[in-house]
């Protein structure tokens, strides 16, 4: 009887730990929170805000300082070590307020966050948007959905260097703004996260761009239909054998989003994000060159209307896919990220050179396509300590990452 | 949940009566070992856990088993498993101006041990490979893709009447289980064997 019930709990546990948990739920403080009786900050009060502050008092994860930086959403707080925050902002009679969650990105640890800055502490210079910028952010954060219980204290430091400020430096997230393992509340590779990941600090995405078996260029990373990505449906198998009917009427993402067409997320894109730079990341099992760049000129074309600056390029990812762009006429004015030498950069005049971080810093290679009048960016750099060391070492002028609010930390700092 | 209940019982019976059927067989017969051969077929109900396409999913199809036994001992047998089930057909009804539907089925292979238990009566596992077939039909061209899948496994308790010394007929309850696309289903078969 004894070896059953040992043998029932062993089973159990074993059942339960192939349990799918897709979500760190995003911690809220509802939709009756004050905040939605405060006064939004004019663009003078948010630029005063910004900058570098000194961790005073708080939880050792927080580390030694934050970074403070505005988005389209509100204000990103966050460290060196993967820990951010995601903010709304408001004041009322001189006191600003600020209210949110924050998470480690590293970790499924979140929680709520609420501070304020009180008027004597640089409250009536932010709210009138004048005067010096000594500022305490004092609060407290929590775990989970917890009431904010440990004490944080922020000193303003320091403001953005002249060289960040000037730089156009891109911090660009990987598969649309984040990966679906990293438990975000929405899936990669979707119109709402392209739509969220501003909030991480990104300024440009990579997207995976894929081909349906009728010529449609559709965003998804893995070749296959699988429980990883989407939710379970009657659809199994490459899913580059569907048609994009098939696709859309079968195939939902992880969070319930249907899988966009790259149409349809570079629209998105240059109508409603700040983003700058869109990398297509050509993952299509066959030539999808002919498919994807008449879109991608449309695309430039719709965002040269629109005034926005905006770089949208087609990734040369494999030989294969270079002798592909080679067959299209006029290849040399398609722009393009190279992912492999620099002679093949110059072969087919990318404007973007994008070697694989593991490759070094290459700051010689680097210079010379500064030189030639191209970007250069390194993929994909996701540990804290690498992101520093290519950040202040290294030419590139931006870094394709999983974790953009480290790379926003050590950009910031600089 | 009812699935993961389900197996649960299914292995905690089983792993009992393993250890029974240990103790009583401490007294063992002599016998030859023989094969048989049986085949089923009856109603399957596919353990609905579609997240897309649920509600449009027709999930009760005719189900065919096809097991080969060695039967060395006086209770426990040894044989390979396999057949052919249709898990669910669902209907397109995102876009009324197509139509269409997709389909999935499977033909599993796998290895498994057999116990009687008493009388006519048997409980049976087995683990193996199962070869999934997904068509999709009616929405702009017909699509058929095969996905292998790897971790499969049954649990069945049956019943088995000796007709003659050869012919055995008898009914069988088995829950099976896909592992790539996490899917179950339970079978309910009618079972005719033959001692070979």
């Amino acid at each position: 009887m004894r070896n059953n019930i040992i043998l029932i709990v062993i089973l159990l546990l074993i059942i339960n730990a192939c349990n799918k948990d897709t979500t760190v739920p995003v911690p809220s403080a509802g939709p009756n929170s004050f905040m939605n009786e405060t006064y939004p900050l004019t663009s003078p009060s948010r630029l005063l805000m910004e900058g570098v502050y000194k961790v005073a008092y708080g939880p050792d994860f927080l580390g030694d300082s934050v970074i403070l930086k505005w988005n389209r959403y509100g204000l990103l707080i966050t460290n060196n070590n993967g820990k951010y925050f995601v903010m709304r902002v408001g004041y009322i009679d001189s006191i600003v307020f600020l209210q949110g969650y924050w998470r480690d990105g590293y970790s499924d640890a979140t929680g709520l966050a609420s501070f304020y800055i009180a008027r004597e502490e640089g409250g009536i210079e932010i709210v009138t948007g004048t005067g010096s910028q000594e500022i305490i952010i004092r609060g407290a954060i929590g775990n989970e959905n917890g009431l904010p219980d440990k004490p944080v204290i922020l000193v303003y430091s320091r403001p953005f260097s002249e060289k960040v400020k000037n730089s156009n430096f891109y911090i660009l997230a990987h598969r649309c703004g984040g990966r679906t393992s990293d438990r975000l509340p929405v899936s990669e590779n979707s119109i709402a996260m392209l739509n969220y990941t501003e909030k991480f600090g990104s300024t440009g995405v990579e997207m995976d761009v894929r081909l349906t078996r009728d010529g449609i260029p559709f965003l998804y990373h893995d070749p296959d239909i699988n429980t990883r990505l989407t939710k379970k449906g009657p659809l199994a198998g490459p899913i580059e054998n569907y048609s994009w009917a098939q696709i859309s009427a079968f195939v939902r993402l992880i969070h319930g989003e249907m899988i966009p067409t790259l149409e349809d997320a570079l629209i998105f894109t240059i109508d409603s994000t700040l983003l700058r730079f869109v990398y297509l990341d050509m993952k299509a099992s066959r030539d999808a060159m002919s498919a994807v760049i008449p879109i991608q000129q449309q695309m430039i074309q719709r965002a040269k209307d629109k005034g926005r600056d905006i770089l949208i390029v087609v990734g040369i990812p494999t030989d294969d896919v270079l002798d592909n762009l080679m067959t299209y006429p006029d290849y040399q004015n398609i722009p393009s990220l190279c992912e492999l030498t620099v002679d093949d950069v110059r072969k087919v005049n990318s404007r973007v050179w994008a070697p694989r971080w593991t490759l070094g810093t290459q700051n010689d290679l680097v210079q010379q396509m500064h030189d030639e009048g191209r970007v250069a960016v390194c993929w994909t750099i996701d540990t804290p300590a690498w992101i520093q060391d290519y950040v202040t070492n290294g030419l590139f002028d931006g870094l394709l990452t999983n974790y953009p609010y480290v790379v926003a930390y050590n950009h910031y700092t600089q | 949940m009812a699935k993961r209940l389900i197996s649960v019982i299914i292995l905690v019976i089983f792993f009992s009566t393993l250890s029974y059927g240990q103790k009583n067989d401490s007294v063992s017969k002599k016998r030859n070992s023989h094969y048989s051969l049986a085949i089923g077929l009856g109603w399957t109900h596919y353990i609905n856990t579609l997240e897309i396409g649920k509600e449009n999913a027709t999930i009760n199809s005719a189900g065919l088993s096809l097991k080969f036994f060695w039967e060395p001992e006086f209770r426990l047998s040894l044989g390979l498993e396999t057949g052919l089930y249709k898990l669910y057909t669902v209907k397109n009804k995102t876009n009324t101006d197509v139509d269409g539907q997709a389909t999935m089925s499977a033909i599993p292979l796998l290895l498994t041990v057999r116990m009687r238990i008493v009388d006519h009566f048997y409980l049976s596992a087995g683990a193996g490979l199962a070869v999934m077939f997904n068509k999709v039909k009616g929405i702009n061209a017909t699509i058929s893709s095969t996905i292998l899948s790897l971790s499969n496994y049954q649990f069945s308790a049956s019943y088995i009447y000796p007709l003659s010394k050869h012919w055995r007929l008898g009914g069988e309850f088995k829950v099976l289980s896909f592992g790539k696309a996490s899917d179950w289903l339970y079978t309910l078969q009618a079972v005719c064997a033959v001692r070979l």
